[in-house]
């Protein structure tokens, strides 16, 4: 399976350049004004890229090593991570230490996942001796992931970097299987 | 036979018209979310109430039923056998809870804005212990409220 | 903060893909389970009915005795059927059970064999028949699923079918219910290689007892032209089934080089049947297959 990479800079130099060069560097590199640059060092560590493939992170890791600079790649091993991909999600009516200046209205998502029936008959003889129900917990996971990830599609559809006020519910059409409705505020912070 | 045909006419009555049905309501869903687009809901509310006179705010609630044709639920009962998402029910909520919350912006007049918004969803008609729900009702609640401009 | 008023393009809540689709992928898949459970319990079943010894059959018929109980023990026509019964088996049929046979007041055109070796004949049967080898046929067959240990089989079938279908669909649900007529289909398809091997068998004791094989397809032919042609289901079903029947007793005949000789007449008290009848509660066989 392909690795996600969260691509973050922290400020650190490999010490080969000076630091204005390195500025100028990466100025270059990310095609940015040398005075955007200043965010980057301003000893906060800066998201680069929020979810890059293997090929993607190996360029960028790359580009500032040749610039002088060092980037951190941290792997996104959960799936919710990836599912978010990326986008900011709280269930409080902010972003804390950031601020809304735009937003766009209710997005939602929604998933009705089964087991097959192995895993009920299974699920049904645990109940004899309890204890947790490994297949049935797996499948709420993924109907979590799958919920939060159409939700954040929708918000990034309509241009939001982060979904305030999430709330999750749960219905009960099919028996049996797990059915998750996630939904907040799509917003766009700074 | 006889009732193997008879399964075979339920099954495509139930396609045909759910499917009519279907594009018919997701047609005027979308025409009416155009509409109501000048009305935001939101689940927050006080981050977006800093220096707003508000004139008036008030509960606001709409809800919709929607029934599951006989194709839908045939689908869905073969699909528990095999596990995986179980598609056929997914536009069944996804038009409820819409429905509602259009009915909602509906109720609302002319308000500003509807925050604070919940949405749940409850199932009614459901005979069996295992037996699948024959239509699922959603309800969408919150304040609205109405700003000077 | 500002609003802006923008809706996405693409509806991510509905998984996109054709419904009907679907519906083939899946319901190829559960055919295709329900004839791979048809085809291990076949396996399972020739396994395991040759080891069920006949203590244990006649402990499983102790269930069946309400059926046998109802039915009328002590009459001249019971008599008769018996005698008949003893003589085929006697002479003709070697069989580890011994036989018995009652007549039960069902309208029905049926018989039908119980575990334990019970023989229940419908009085609406016996009221269509015009010849002792007729009779000696139907008897036969109904021997020659003794014979083959048919009746267990059935029994075993069916009650396996039963508790898969509640473990699968659970007891109360529609799709459970089509989906178990749908094994009952594969089901019959079953039981029809069944009535071809009593069939034989039934033709083979007639001509050893009779010295010929007339009246043997007698039955078959009645119960055609009895049969109701407006409804539509069973005329499609129904009567190929018994022609093929009927054709593949006098290809079977054939192949063996049985004769055809003259008819035997009932005798007397098998005539008067209707005289001697008596109004008892008609059983209802419930897990017995095996038919007439």
């Amino acid at each position: 399976m392909a690795k996600t990479f969260k691509l973050v800079f922290e400020g650190k130099l490999t010490g080969t350049n000076p630091l204005e060069e390195v500025k100028q560097n990466l100025a270059a590199v990310l095609k940015k004004t040398p005075a955007a640059m200043d965010q980057l060092f301003a000893d906060v560590p800066v998201v680069i890229k929020t979810a890059a493939d293997d090929a993607t992170a190996a360029k960028y890791e790359a580009a500032f090593k040749k610039a002088g600079a060092v980037i951190q790649l941290i792997e996104m091993k959960r799936r919710s991570d990836i599912a978010a991909g990326g986008m900011i999600l709280t269930n409080v009516e902010t972003v804390p230490g950031a601020t809304i200046v735009e937003h766009f209205g209710l997005v939602a998502g929604n998933t009705i996942r089964a087991k097959h029936v192995g895993r009920d008959i299974m699920a049904s003889l645990k109940n004899l001796i309890g204890g947790e129900l490994k297949g049935y917990t797996e499948l709420l996971k993924e109907s979590r992931e799958q919920a939060v990830e159409r939700m954040a599609n929708q918000a990034r559809q309509l241009g939001a970097n982060a979904i305030v006020n999430v709330r999750f519910s749960t219905s009960s059409v099919a028996q049996g299987a797990a059915e998750l409705y996630a939904y907040g505020t799509a917003v766009r912070v700074e | 036979m006889e009732q193997l045909i008879i399964f075979l006419i339920l099954i495509a009555v139930g396609y045909t018209a759910g499917t009519i049905n279907e594009k018919k309501h997701y047609k005027a869903i979308e025409a009416r979310e155009q509409a109501f687009l000048i009305m935001p809901a939101v689940t927050f509310w006080k981050a977006s109430m800093t220096n707003a006179v508000i004139l008036k705010a008030e509960l606001v609630s709409g809800n919709a039923v929607i029934a599951v044709d006989y194709f839908k639920q045939f689908l869905a009962g073969l699909r528990k056998i095999f596990g995986g998402p179980v598609r056929s029910y997914e536009s069944l909520l996804d038009r409820a809870r819409r429905e509602a919350i259009l009915r909602m912006k509906e109720a609302a007049g002319n308000a500003s804005i509807i925050v604070n918004v919940r949405i749940e969803t409850s199932t009614i008609g459901q005979s069996g212990r295992r037996q699948n729900a024959t239509c699922v009702e959603a309800i969408a609640y919150g304040t609205a409220l109405t700003i000077e401009r | 903060m500002k609003y802006t008023p923008r809706l996405p393009r693409i509806n991510d809540n509905v998984t996109p893909g054709s419904p009907v689709r679907e519906f083939l992928v899946l319901m190829g898949g559960v055919l295709g389970l329900i004839l791979g459970i048809y085809i291990i319990l076949g396996l399972m079943v020739d396994f395991a009915v040759p080891r069920i010894s006949l203590e244990t059959e006649q402990r499983i018929a102790g269930y069946f005795s309400r059926l046998t109980d109802t039915a009328e023990k002590h009459s001249t026509r019971v008599a008769y059927l018996q005698t008949l019964t003893d003589q085929l088996k006697a002479r003709c049929a070697p069989l580890p059970y011994e036989v018995k046979v009652n007549v039960s007041e069902n309208q029905g055109t049926n018989a039908v064999a119980l575990p334990g070796g019970a023989i229940i004949v419908f009085s609406g049967l016996l009221e269509k028949m015009t010849s002792e080898n007729e009779l000696a046929f139907v008897l036969s067959h109904e021997l020659g699923h003794f014979h083959h240990r048919d009746h267990l089989r059935a029994m075993g079938r069916g009650l396996v079918l039963m508790v898969l279908a509640a473990f699968l669909f659970g007891s109360d649900s529609s799709t459970g219910d089509l989906l178990s007529q749908f094994i009952g289909i594969t089901e019959l398809g079953f039981s029809r290689i069944q009535e071809k091997r009593a069939d034989e068998f039934g033709v083979s004791v007639v001509s050893c007892f009779y010295g010929h094989m007339t009246g043997s397809t007698d039955f078959f032919e009645k119960i055609k032209q009895s049969e109701d042609p407006s409804r539509f289901g069973r005329y499609f079903t129904s009567h190929p089934e018994l022609e093929e029947r009927i054709r593949h007793i006098l290809d079977y005949g054939r192949e063996k080089a049985y004769s055809f000789g003259c008819l035997k007449p009932l005798p007397e008290q098998a005539e008067h049947r209707i005289k001697v009848s008596t109004s008892i509660d008609e059983p209802q066989p419930t897990l017995s297959k095996p038919r007439n």
